[in-house]
C-alpha cells in the first residue's frame, strides 16, 4: 500500500484516505464545478497478472431518475470512450476505468482527470447538478 | 511496422488472421466451443498514453437493445475485474471490451485474451444458445 500511496502524493492532488482504504481526489474543473474520483487497489484476480487498479467517480447518486433509454446509451457511451466504461452500483452510475498494475504518476494524473470529466459531463448534461 | 501483439500471438501459439479491425483470433475452449476475439492494432491514446483494445462479440441483435438487457449489462460491468460490457449501435453488437495501457507482457495479454472471449463465450451461449461467434 505505500507504494499505492506514494503514487497518489507524486500526483501532486490533496486526497483523503477512507475507512475502506480508497483514496478520494476532488478535483475542480475551470468552470467551477467539483468532482469526486476515488482509487481503489485490489489483489489480482489470477496468476501472473498484476494487481487490479481501479478510478471511478459517479455521476449519478440515483439512476431511478434517469430514463432507462438513457442508461441504455451509456453502454452505447462507453464503446466511443478511448478507456473507461460505464457501471451500475445498485442505483449509483459510476464512470470507471479499471488497470492492471500501478500506472505511471503522470499518467494516473491524466486518467484521474479524464475519468472526472467523463463523471461530470453526464452530471451535468442529463442531471443539471454538481453534487458528485 | 513491427507489433509487438503480433509477436505474443506467435509465441503463444495462437493462429490469428489481420484484417481492418486488427488482429482476429478464434479461441477454442476445453467445453469445444469457438469465440472470435480481437486485437486493435493501432492504439488510441489520451495525452500520449497508448491504449490498446482487446474485445470479443457476445450477439449481434436483431433489433435495439432492449432497457432489461441493458441494465443487467452495466450491473454487471461492476463486478468485472478488468473490461466492460459495451454496446455498438451501429450493428447492433453487445460486445466485451478490454482497454489496457499498451504494454502488456505475454502473461498478461493471455490472461486479458481469455477472459474477454470466455466472457463474451458465456453471454453468448446465455442469450443466443448458439455458438456463431
Amino acid at each position: 500500500m505505500i507504494a499505492f500511496e506514494a503514487l497518489i502524493a507524486a500526483c501532486d492532488y490533496d486526497y483523503v484516505e477512507d475507512d475502506n482504504g480508497d483514496y478520494g481526489i476532488c478535483l475542480t474543473f475551470d468552470d467551477g464545478r467539483t468532482q469526486l474520483v476515488t482509487l481503489r487497489q485490489q489483489e489480482a484476480p489470477r496468476k501472473h497478472v498484476p494487481g487490479l487498479f481501479h478510478i471511478f467517480s459517479r455521476a449519478c447518486e440515483n439512476v431511478a431518475n434517469l430514463k432507462e433509454s438513457l442508461l441504455r446509451s451509456c453502454l452505447a457511451n462507453s464503446s466511443k470512450h478511448h478507456i473507461g466504461a460505464w457501471e451500475l452500483r445498485g442505483e449509483q452510475l459510476f464512470f470507471c476505468v479499471k488497470l492492471m498494475g500501478l500506472p505511471k504518476a503522470t499518467d494516473l494524473k491524466r486518467l484521474i482527470n479524464y475519468v472526472g470529466v467523463a463523471a461530470d459531463e453526464f452530471e451535468k448534461k442529463y442531471l443539471g447538478t454538481d453534487t458528485e | 511496422m513491427a507489433d509487438y501483439i503480433e509477436k505474443h500471438l506467435k509465441d503463444l501459439g495462437y493462429e490469428y488472421t489481420i484484417g481492418p479491425k486488427g488482429y482476429e483470433i478464434r479461441l477454442q475452449f476445453d467445453d469445444g466451443r469457438k469465440q472470435f476475439v480481437y486485437v486493435g492494432r493501432s492504439c488510441d491514446d489520451i495525452d500520449n498514453i497508448p491504449f490498446r483494445e482487446i474485445w470479443s462479440p457476445a450477439c449481434v441483435l436483431a433489433g435495439e437493445l432492449n432497457s432489461e438487457i441493458a441494465l443487467v449489462l452495466l450491473e454487471n460491468n461492476n463486478y468485472r475485474a478488468i473490461g466492460a460490457w459495451i454496446y455498438n449501435a451501429e450493428t447492433n453488437t453487445v460486445l466485451f471490451s478490454c482497454k489496457v495501457p499498451d504494454h502488456l507482457t505475454l502473461e498478461e495479454f493471455d490472461a486479458i485474451l481469455i477472459a474477454v472471449a470466455s466472457d463474451a463465450d458465456r453471454l453468448e451461449q446465455k442469450l443466443t444458445k448458439q455458438d456463431v461467434l
